[in-house]
């Protein structure tokens, strides 16, 4: 159960419009690194972890990186509102233009539709959670990738946020797989 | 919602932002230390601060969720509050 709450984790504010910056940073929106793959992920995994810890960890940051997808969403249309046809085409995006118009759509920064085929949900906790750290691993470097490629600070003040948090969920994810492994020593799990 | 009360409103709104991330991060620290007491009493001030700022920005702004809007009887606020993509 969720309940909505009327603001973004970070404030999203960008000044300027830019389609092509835009079609990058979608990516993280519906990309193979991005937050839709993440919650996802951590909020299937959640069902069969063994035990309480490592079930509220999966389900906290699952919640968080829900909040991540209206952020990179935010972002995404404040960068296209208003922007025509043909500035779209400009900027190399008339493909995602003739497809989507203005509309924020799940798909990686080369228009490839968002796949379940991105995550895993493997019913082994200490394959789930290496995959977990994987998974927050490439989305921070997702994120340098698109620092590299963005010069708007508008953006950027985000981008950094977001970057940061997948650090300090690595961390926790870290923790909870030694968690996990001490508990296997101790046979202490069911 | 004129200029000073939109730059108002968003004032207000980034300080419960600041305010609610600081009890999530506290939250996910929690989850992997759950015997930390510094962090406990860290976590009881600032869900605390977050209550409060949430009060005051509700009762100015409008409601943020759906039970909040329910405390008014007169009339559906929930539109009243911009979306976090209006800002």
């Amino acid at each position: 159960m969720w309940i909505y709450d009327k603001k973004s984790e970070f404030p999203v504010r960008i000044r300027n419009k830019n389609p092509k910056l835009a079609q990058y940073i979608l990516s993280q929106y519906g990309g193979p690194d991005g937050e839709l793959g993440a919650s996802l992920r951590y909020l299937s995994q959640r069902f069969t972890m063994p035990d309480q810890f490592s079930i509220a960890v999966l389900n906290d940051i699952g919640t968080e990186e829900l909040a991540h997808l209206e952020i990179i969403g935010c972002i995404v249309t404040q960068l296209t509102s208003g922007v025509g046809a043909k500035t779209f085409d400009r900027y190399a995006s008339g493909a995602y233009y003739v497809d989507h118009a203005n509309a924020v759509y799940p798909a990686s920064a080369a228009g490839v539709p968002f796949t379940a085929a991105y995550l895993q949900s493997k019913g082994d906790p200490i394959a789930d959670i290496t995959e977990c750290m994987a998974a927050e691993q490439k989305a921070r470097a997702t994120y340098d990738n698109i620092l590299k490629l963005s010069d708007d600070p508008d953006v950027n003040e985000v981008i950094k946020f977001l970057r940061e948090r997948e650090v300090v969920h690595f961390q926790r994810f870290g923790e909870t797989l030694n968690h996990l492994q001490e508990c296997l020593e101790k046979k202490s799990l069911c | 919602m004129n200029n000073n009360n939109c730059n108002a409103a968003r004032e207000a709104l980034e300080q419960l932002m600041a305010a609610d991330f600081f009890v999530i991060d506290l939250q996910l620290y929690l989850d992997t230390h759950p015997c930390d007491r510094q962090a406990l009493s860290l976590y009881a001030k600032a869900v605390e601060k977050a209550c409060v700022l949430r009060e005051e920005y509700e009762k100015r702004f409008g409601p943020l969720t759906i039970p909040a809007a329910a405390c008014n009887t007169q009339m559906w606020t929930w539109e009243q509050a911009p979306w976090p993509w209006q800002l």
